[in-house]
């Protein structure tokens, strides 16, 4: 068998990324980059997850502090794609929009994504070290282990690393971490 | 005897897990998420046999993904 190829099913990623960029011609969303774990997945290998964050910016920004996602909403209404308070499901993917234009970590997540090509289309991909460092913001057991994973593939940049963590004021927090990572990683 | 077979065992498990590991990291973004997609349908199979063999029921977001799958 063609390395790279498979008898398996096509996936049906290519077919959220046909909505995510209808919602940006459509003008309700500005930019946006896949995050979380399925990110981790494209950088690296598969595990197990259910849903897929999508990180974006709308394109008319929240005026005040409460934050509106009535217009993702009415698309999904417009478009029949079920959705709870959680996910709103697109072609079978349970697709979270995390909104991140209050986070300048987030928001440079979003601005410097590296894209990739699935099922033909151009996709954006928040990069390693951004996600290494939005993960040892949340600090979570699962997050840890993640970049573990990038640690073990060896697939992060250490000087880019040092440079986001330190910019965002997360070396501390990564200290903190650092004892479950190899000597590359230890700031 | 016995204590090196086991360790050879274990050894040669090791290096198949990493192989593995290694070749999955290779694969192309769609692949990739081709194998994600093998990965969740296995996974919910698995939720599945131990909910009905009375152990833990399926978690809420794995019942929503079923839903969204139309299984």
């Amino acid at each position: 068998m063609e390395k790279g190829k498979s008898q398996l099913p096509s996936t049906n990623l290519g077919a959220v990324i046909d909505v995510l960029e209808e919602m940006q011609g459509a003008g309700i969303i500005s930019n946006y980059a896949v995050g979380g774990a399925v990110a981790a997945i494209l950088h690296s290998e598969a595990i197990s997850t259910v849903d897929l964050d999508i990180f974006f910016f709308l394109a008319e920004p929240p005026k005040g502090l409460i934050l509106s996602l009535e217009k993702i909403y009415d698309y999904a209404r417009k478009n029949s794609f079920p959705f709870d308070k959680d996910f709103i499901n697109i072609h079978g993917w349970l697709v979270q929009f995390v909104e991140a234009s209050h986070s300048p970590l987030w928001t440079e997540a979003i601005e410097t994504a590296e894209t990739m090509t699935i099922d033909e289309r151009t996709a954006k991909v928040i990069d390693r070290e951004h996600l290494a460092a939005m993960w040892i913001f949340a600090g979570r057991k699962k997050d840890i282990r993640k970049i573990e994973m990038f640690d073990e593939a060896a697939i992060m940049d250490a000087k880019i690393l040092y440079d986001v963590l330190s910019r965002f004021n997360l070396l501390d927090r990564w200290r903190l971490q650092q004892h479950n990572f190899s000597n590359e990683y230890q700031f | 005897m016995n204590i090196n077979f086991e360790k050879e065992a274990v050894e040669d498990l090791k290096r198949r897990k990493e192989n593995f590991r290694a070749f999955a990291r290779n694969l192309s973004p769609t692949e990739k998420i081709r194998q994600l997609e093998l990965l969740q349908r296995r996974y919910y199979e698995l939720l599945k046999a131990r909910e009905e063999n009375g152990g833990r029921k399926i978690p809420e977001k794995w019942r929503k993904w079923r839903d969204a799958q139309n299984i």
